[in-house]
């Protein structure tokens, strides 16, 4: 049974794919093991592994892409697979590069192989997380899960570039589930991010206390306001705004179709001055870094936004080659099940030159949030919203009482506009980012902000 | 091999514990079109098993995507060396064999092996009706057309063996129309087990009306108003919070309706049904996903909560049967109560009607960040676009709006329950109106 595709098959399978021509062929080889366990009830209820192999074949010519996936590593399969796909072009053979092996300019280090790791420390991680979430008595169910995976890819094309890599990623979460009076409130809190076990090892107690927490204290929290208001994020919460107000709109394949108002912009003012926006997949440790994108391109840092003026978008090859550029390494796919996209890695806004606690004493009244959760974006008209887990009411440049969760919903190009105070501090997060049916993990970060006018989307004082 | 031999050979390698072999293929196809140019076209074949091992209440799990007899072994010996490492529960057991529902499962075999050029015009015919519907229609971010073969085999140590294959088709499209500077969206969908059975140009005739709708629209002010939301829309709220129905998330307190079994839970025109034989659903099937038959199960009547939904496992923790609602989210995954086809039944009015009895309110065509809802808590906020009703009539579009409120007040608070069922997968829902919300603005 064949388990791998070695540099002399995938020079092969891009001859056969070529057979017609086209203007670039791609092999992505991936194997991941994963395992996964899930305690809730206090009882460590589900323990999951698995392998995932499989390989994705590429074909794009004339703008068109050709995509194959298969589960079977035959070499048979893959050159028949190869000729379905060339089958689709039409027209004379063309010749792949020779292929040559590239060196990422960073690596990313694992401490402590997370599949070398014992099971029962992982599960004695997650006994940990539910003894310590257990200690209120408004705790009514705890859930907590450990995952990683171990992703090793092969991508060759026919541009000559082969990458190999080996991708760990390590995911610890807690959802706290309170309830009193009839009320239920949660608290979520992940940790992880590239590398291996030690990003969990310490620090389980802490995550459950804080989820803990924020459960319990959002349960006397009142109904969150309705209507415009002036709002400020805290560095620690996360950076969701940034992700959809306008990470998914600079990404170069909506902007080629015209599908984002951030298209046509180029060098044009699109924020506040205050703003620079970043994305970089190049960070240690966090959860969106990687050396190789999933076409083979080193991961890199990109200045997106520059004190307010529109740098560049985010390409993968096929956008790159579009506009006769260079991809910026952000091609990335959930697996060899599809074909990739422009995605975010690392994506925030840099830090400004604000001591956090002035924003807060200098803002009259409005709503401060601590915690961010989900978002969600519609590119074509710029409008997003974001989820907020934890927020307070800022009365008079103090925080104030408790208010539950609620979203915001703004219109990125205006907010981004309208920023008028930006922290010197920044807090990131991790999260799963959907696009096309597709996840990757990505982080994304924030400093403290002021923004003087959004919707909060609660229930009180309509 | 035939997935039912291999699961046959993985069965055969039991000892003192309960196995079971869930193993799946998919064969598919997926066009994408643009401008009406083929911007991708996919080929695909997915396929694997996974193993579940319990011993003495200890419950383990492994998967591979490699259908080979090596590679079973050690995916067994995985999923014996989770086991190991559970918490035991004496409810955790695999259930005895029980037949199989009677389902009629459309095969349309022939419509897969078409040729690629007829099915890329599928697509093109999508994009087409959605551009001549308006000159306002200029681009789409892309029509789909997708056929997918499946073949399932479940068998167990407790003698069930069961198998079934079928097909279903898929068309979509996100139309953007454009005017004077403004763009929107819409999105429009519908599937089918029989390639004749399915839309194309009413897909794109849909969606561009829903684009072409909500130019111009702008933030309303907050008000607490009655709101409609129209069949998709009410789909995807239903489908949010469906969890809340699982006999899981009772059993461990995660239900906003745990205790609530025989109350008022919503307006008594509400009726909620789950139906795993559902004529031609998209997740009909003689069997659950380990192998129980399917049925269909009232949760709630006439406002009234009559069952959860339950597999082995939670059937067996209070001295219930399953309903036949054991779900995976592929061979990846071990089974948990979840819905099949879940739909709110269809009741008397039109959509028109229960527009036009509103003096002043909002219709919701399309909601944002769905997925932050709190099927625990029954929270929900999020963004919403569609059209500000007076005197019946929709006078204005609107966007950048949010509406908020808790699942359980929004059934108790619906007024009107309409005729128009439409399927989102394996959800259904028809038009409601909830007879006040929250509706955040300027």
């Amino acid at each position: 049974m064949k388990r791998n595709v070695d540099p002399d098959l995938a020079q092969e399978i891009l001859a056969a794919m070529l057979v017609r021509g086209g203007d670039f062929a791609e092999v992505y080889w991936e194997h991941t093991v994963s395992q996964s366990l899930f305690l809730e009830e206090g009882r460590l209820e589900r323990l999951t592994g698995g392998e995932d192999l499989g390989v994705g074949l590429r074909l794009v010519k004339g703008g068109r892409t050709y995509y194959a996936h298969t589960n079977s590593l035959e070499r048979d399969a893959l050159l028949q697979l190869a000729d379905k796909l060339a089958r689709g072009a039409e027209g004379a053979s063309v010749q792949a590069e020779e292929l040559l092996l590239r060196e990422p300019p960073v690596r990313f280090g694992v401490r402590q192989p997370a599949e070398e790791v014992e099971t029962g420390e992982k599960v004695e991680l997650l006994r940990i997380i539910n003894q310590t979430a257990r200690q209120a008595p408004q705790v009514r169910q705890v859930t907590a899960s450990y995952g990683n995976t171990l992703q090793e890819v092969l991508i060759a094309n026919s541009l000559g570039f082969m990458a190999e890599d080996k991708r760990s990623r390590v995911r610890l979460v807690v959802n706290v589930i309170a309830e009193a009076d009839g009320k239920i409130q949660t608290g979520y809190e992940s940790a992880g991010g590239v590398g291996g076990f030690e990003l969990v090892a310490t620090g389980a107690e802490q995550l459950a206390q804080v989820a803990r927490e924020r459960a319990v204290r959002m349960l006397s929290a009142k109904p969150a306001p309705s209507g415009q208001m002036t709002v400020v994020m805290a560095g620690e919460a996360g950076g969701t705004m940034v992700h959809e107000a306008c990470g998914h709109g600079l990404e170069a394949d909506l902007v080629q179709k015209g599908l984002s108002v951030y298209a046509g912009k180029l060098g044009q003012q699109v924020a506040s001055p205050l703003i620079t926006v970043i994305d970089d997949a190049t960070l240690p440790g966090r959860y969106g870094s990687y050396a190789f994108d999933d076409e083979g391109t080193f991961g890199q840092r990109t200045v997106l936004i520059e004190n307010g003026i529109l740098k560049s978008y985010m390409y993968d090859l096929d956008t790159a080659l579009k506009e006769n550029r260079e991809s910026t390494g952000n091609g990335r796919r959930e697996s060899y099940r599809s074909r990739p996209f422009p995605r975010m890695s690392n994506t925030f806004i840099a830090s400004g030159e604000t001591d956090p606690d002035e924003i807060i004493a200098s803002t009259e009244h409005g709503l401060y949030v601590t915690k961010m959760g989900g978002g969600q974006v519609n590119t074509t008209n710029g409008d997003f919203v974001f989820e907020v887990t934890e927020g307070y009411l800022l009365e008079k440049g103090k925080i104030g009482p408790p208010v539950r969760g609620a979203t915001l919903i703004g219109n990125g190009p205006q907010v981004l506009s309208q920023v008028d105070l930006v922290g010197s501090d920044s807090g990131f997060s991790l999260g799963v980012c959907g696009k096309n049916g597709q996840g990757v993990p990505v982080g994304d970060a924030q400093p403290t902000l002021r923004i003087p006018n959004l919707v909060v989307g609660g229930t009180e004082g309509v | 091999m035939e997935l039912l031999d291999l699961a046959k050979k993985v069965l055969s390698w039991g000892s003192d514990e309960e196995l079971e072999v869930y193993l799946s293929r998919n064969h598919s196809t997926r066009i994408e079109v643009s401008d009406l140019e083929v911007e991708s076209s996919n080929v695909s074949t997915s396929e694997g098993l996974g193993i579940r091992c319990i011993k003495e209440g200890r419950s383990g799990f492994a998967y591979t995507t490699v259908l080979s007899v090596q590679a079973a072994e050690v995916a067994l010996a995985e999923a014996r060396e989770n086991a190991r490492f559970a918490d035991p529960d004496p409810a955790r057991t695999l259930p005895q064999p029980q037949g199989e529902a009677k389902v009629e499962l459309a095969s349309d075999k022939a419509a897969l092996a078409l040729p690629m050029e007829e099915k890329i015009e599928f697509a093109r015919r999508i994009e087409r009706a959605a551009r001549a519907k308006d000159s306002r229609v200029r681009k789409v971010r892309q029509a789909q057309y997708a056929d997918t073969s499946y073949e399932l085999a479940i068998a167990n140590s407790k003698g069930l063996a069961v198998a079934h294959s079928g097909t279903f088709f898929t068309s979509s499209i996100l139309a953007v129309a454009e005017d004077n500077g403004n763009a929107e969206m819409g999105w429009s969908y519908h599937f089918a087990r029989e390639l004749a059975k399915l839309d194309l140009e009413p897909v794109g005739e849909e969606a561009a009306q829903r684009a072409l709708a909500l130019l111009g629209a702008q933030r309303g002010q907050s008000a607490r108003v009655p709101v409609v939301l129209d069949p998709m829309v009410a789909a995807d709220f239903l489908g949010s919070f469906a969890s809340a129905f699982s006999a899981e998330s009772v059993q461990k307190g995660k239900s906003l309706f745990a205790d609530l079994l025989g109350q008022q839970v919503a307006a008594p025109l509400v009726t909620l049904v789950d139906d795993g034989t559902y004529p031609e659903g998209i997740s009909t099937a003689p069997v659950d996903d380990e192998g129980v038959p399917t049925q269909r199960t009232a949760i709630i009547e006439g406002g009234k909560l009559t069952s959860f939904l339950f597999d082995t496992y939670t059937a067996q923790k209070e001295g219930a049967s399953s309903t036949g609602n054991a779900l995976r989210s592929s061979f990846r995954s071990t089974p948990s109560p979840g819905p099949t086809n879940l739909f709110i039944q269809p009741g008397e009015k039109s959509p028109q009607q229960i527009i036009g009895e509103i003096k002043r309110g909002l219709y919701v065509t399309d909601v944002m960040g769905m997925h932050t809802a709190n099927p625990i808590s029954g929270d929900f906020s999020v963004g919403v676009s569609g059209h500000w009703i007076e005197n019946g009539n929709f006078v204005k579009p609107v966007r950048s709006m949010a509406i908020a409120g808790n699942w359980r007040e929004l059934l108790l608070g619906i007024t009107a329950v309409g005729s128009d069922l439409r399927w989102v997968g394996g959800i259904g829902a028809p038009t409601i109106c909830i007879g006040e919300m929250s509706l955040s603005g300027e």
